[in-house]
């Protein structure tokens, strides 16, 4: 026994873990700066600095100094900074590797501020394909050039058509086949002759009705058959024929569609016209609900967890690490992460602004608890008052229930962009803003509805006179105004969403440019509904004369059954009895 | 890896007993599948320091076997995924759960359990396997291989020298 113990050996663990660990409580500060770095640069994608951070461990604390979280959309800005972000560690649970915090105060926190370098984006935010389309989607205000618009666009419905007319083509060639394969003149001569002879042997008195009784059945029986397919082609015939109508019917239609396409992208529409402001500001509102949907995105899984549930324990991917943790059930359950209150003050100019995050944690099912919100602010550099608050309920996985409110009111707006169309961009100068913003989203549904009630606005129209008299008209018509409402309604799944925006600025707009833009939308309409009908003229026509051609299989068949309808009846008075006409 | 085959070599023609560096290969096996700096592998590592095992072969198989274990990462966590989810298992690993000391381990992670179960499965065979292939490796290679130029470069230079002090003061090679 004593060979195989090494007693000094308990001497040189105790030196290497004694050294390990001494190392460890050197570099700690370290360890936990770098680790809140790419923690925070994995949950945001882009860079997140922390100047310093220092753990006590008695009792076992952090405080984490000038925090900063690059914007991904912007890396030469911070999308927030913290200047001091401090908190207690629950030790014993620690052992049990749950964080638990029951409080952490964040100080001076600070949003948009400008970084000292540009951070890194680890992962890129996706753009929405509504902000690539955006300046595209927005039409021109000046009056186009036929000719141009002619060269740039291509019509649609030249190449449907002549797809259509091969369609009927090879349609009308299978039919001419089917119809081919049905019994032919030779077949129907054939059965002609086979009643003739019944009927002669029906005079030959008592032993030729005997022998005729078998070949008339006979002849009943291949005519009903003949009979039969007929019919049956005739039901695919007519499915076939229907099918061709249509398309032939928006074949005919095609070039009007391509008129409104090409007119829609030129001009504005009469739908358009009613609602200039979801036309001029549809994207930019688009653009901020895009941002705040990111970053809901973004930060998700810090109020849920994504996990598999198998039997009755759930794996769970830890935030960090490999291989996936097994949850059991426990006798008295708590989240693996929980920061149970932040109190937070932000650090504007003026006033104060402060604000309580409740029930941090991905796993609310555990804590049987919703994340909420809750921040207040009055006497600001920038606004009268401000409240937000909000729950993110996210206890049953499958069925989340998250909903929000945002009321500013006085909030003093400065060269807020409505409008960054390049033919008519349209920014908010100055103006006295009050804004409401109420929000839900569930499994399928999301539903807002923001409004934004402005007073003593100062419209900017850009000093570019392009755009031609509507832009023109539309300028003169912003500048006059000085009190204005924009409601934008966003409404769909979380996956699809869209945004209605509306404004009292429409009527002003309309009545300005309505004649305006009607007059150019309908001379734009007539150029090109003739370039269109040179371009499709005859091949309608000749899309016609296939439509014709099948229709004409259609009256063969017809024929081919009232002429077999006729022999079975033939037939039928020559066997003494009565048959069925079908 | 010539350093690692070096050592290894250095290992293998030393006078350490072959039990006690095929022992020392166990150890480093179940070590380093598992986290470095895991609380059993610091009761590992305790045993280690404790027995007459040979330190320079188990700081090298932890080494290598701590490789291995980022290649069979998956196998690792599909098996301990598969007893960690197994109906008869639950209970006693609910009641592990709830006990702070087993929370500690870890043990409810896939790829711990994983890596801990196959370790200890495959100890006993591989410190019985090491040991055979040591000691035929001394019976019919040694003498040849110190008789090459690599081995010859090795023992001529001053690591070996000093390798060779800490093999007399019952450390490193040291059994």
């Amino acid at each position: 026994m004593k060979k195989w113990i090494r007693w000094p050996g308990l001497i040189g663990f105790v030196v290497v873990v004694g050294v390990v660990i001494a190392l460890w409580f050197l570099f700690l500060d370290g360890i936990v700066r770098r680790m809140v770095e790419k923690g925070g640069t994995a949950v945001v994608g882009a860079e997140v600095d922390l100047a310093r951070a220092q753990v006590t461990l008695v009792p076992l604390g952090i405080t984490l100094s000038g925090l900063q979280v690059t914007d991904p959309q912007a890396p030469e800005k911070n999308s927030l900074e913290v200047s001091r972000i401090a908190f207690s560690l629950d030790s014993l649970n620690l052992f049990r590797r749950k964080v638990i915090i029951n409080e952490m105060s964040a100080e001076g926190l600070q949003f948009g501020t400008a970084r000292k370098r540009q951070g890194k984006v680890v992962v890129p935010p996706p753009k929405p394909p509504e902000e690539k389309k955006k300046e595209s989607a927005l039409p021109s205000f000046t009056m186009p050039d036929v000719k141009k618009v002619l060269q740039d666009e291509k019509f649609e419905s030249p190449a449907f058509i002549e797809q259509a007319q091969a369609d009927l083509k090879k349609k009308n060639e299978a039919w001419q086949k089917t119809v081919a394969s049905m019994p032919d003149k030779t077949a129907l001569d054939a059965y002609q002759e086979r009643i003739k002879k019944l009927k002669e042997a029906k005079k030959g008195g008592l032993k030729g009705l005997k022998s005729a009784g078998a070949d008339v059945l006979a002849l009943t029986k291949d005519l009903n058959r003949d009979l039969d397919a007929v019919k049956k082609a005739k039901a695919e015939f007519g499915a076939d024929l229907a099918a061709a109508k249509a398309l032939v019917e928006k074949a005919e239609k095609s070039p009007l569609d391509d008129v409104r396409r090409i007119a829609d992208k030129y001009s504005i529409s009469s739908e358009g016209l009613a609602n200039l402001s979801q036309t001029l500001f549809g994207g930019s509102v688009r653009g901020w609900i895009d941002k705040g949907v990111l970053w809901y995105g973004r930060l998700k899984p810090m109020f849920e967890r994504s996990g598999e549930k198998k039997g009755n324990v759930r794996a769970v991917k830890p935030l960090r690490g490999k291989g996936v943790d097994v949850r059991f059930k426990e006798a008295r359950p708590l989240p693996d992460f929980l920061i149970g209150t932040i109190k937070a003050s932000l650090q504007p100019g003026a006033g104060t602004f402060t604000g309580t995050i409740r029930n941090i944690t991905p796993d609310q099912d555990v804590l049987g608890k919703p994340l909420t919100f809750s921040f207040a602010g009055s006497g600001l550099q920038d606004a009268q008052a401000a409240n937000l608050t909000g729950t993110l309920d996210h206890r049953k996985a499958d069925l989340p229930d998250d909903s929000m409110e945002i009321a500013v009111l006085g909030y003093k707006a400065a060269g807020m962009t409505l409008s960054s169309a390049a033919s008519l961009p349209v920014s908010l100068q100055e103006g006295t803003m009050d804004l409401e913003l109420t929000g839900r989203r569930d499994a399928k549904v999301i539903s807002a509805r923001c409004v934004a009630r402005v007073k003593g606005a100062k419209l900017n129209t850009g000093s570019d006179e392009s755009g031609g008299a509507f832009a023109k008209a539309i300028r003169s018509s912003l500048a006059k105004i000085s009190a204005f409402t924009l409601t934008a309604d966003i409404t769909g799944t979380p996956d699809n969403y869209q945004v209605k925006v509306s404004s009292d600025l429409d009527k002003v707009m309309k009545e300005a440019a309505g004649s305006l833009v009607r007059e150019q939308r309908e001379k734009l309409e007539k150029d090109l509904k003739k370039a269109v009908q040179e371009r499709t003229q005859a091949k309608i026509a000749g899309l016609k004369e296939s439509m014709g051609g099948l229709g004409s299989q259609g009256g063969k068949l017809d024929g081919l059954q009232d002429r077999l309808n006729s022999m079975i009846k033939d037939a039928g008075a020559t066997g003494g009895g009565k048959l069925k006409l079908r | 890896m010539i350093k690692m085959i070096a050592n290894l070599l250095k290992i293998l023609n030393s006078d350490a007993d072959p039990s006690q560096i095929s022992l020392a290969l166990g150890f480093a096996l179940v070590s380093g599948l598992l986290p470095f700096f895991f609380p059993i592998s610091l009761l590992i590592l305790l045993i280690v320091f404790l027995l007459r095992v040979n330190l320079s072969a188990f700081l090298l198989g932890t080494a290598f076997f701590s490789g291995v274990a980022y290649l069979l990462d998956p196998l690792l966590h599909r098996i301990g995924l598969a007893i960690l989810t197994a109906g008869p298992l639950e209970g006693l690993w609910t009641m592990l759960y709830n006990s702070t000391i087993w929370r500690i381990q870890k043990f409810n992670n896939s790829v711990v359990m994983g890596g801990l179960v196959f370790g200890i499965l495959c100890f006993a065979p591989l410190v019985l396997l090491a040991n055979a292939l040591i000691r035929r490796y001394r019976e019919h290679l040694l003498a040849w291989v110190k008789k090459t130029r690599l081995m010859q470069a090795f023992t001529a230079s001053k690591f070996y020298d000093m390798y060779k002090k800490a093999s007399g003061w019952g450390w490193g090679g040291l059994s």
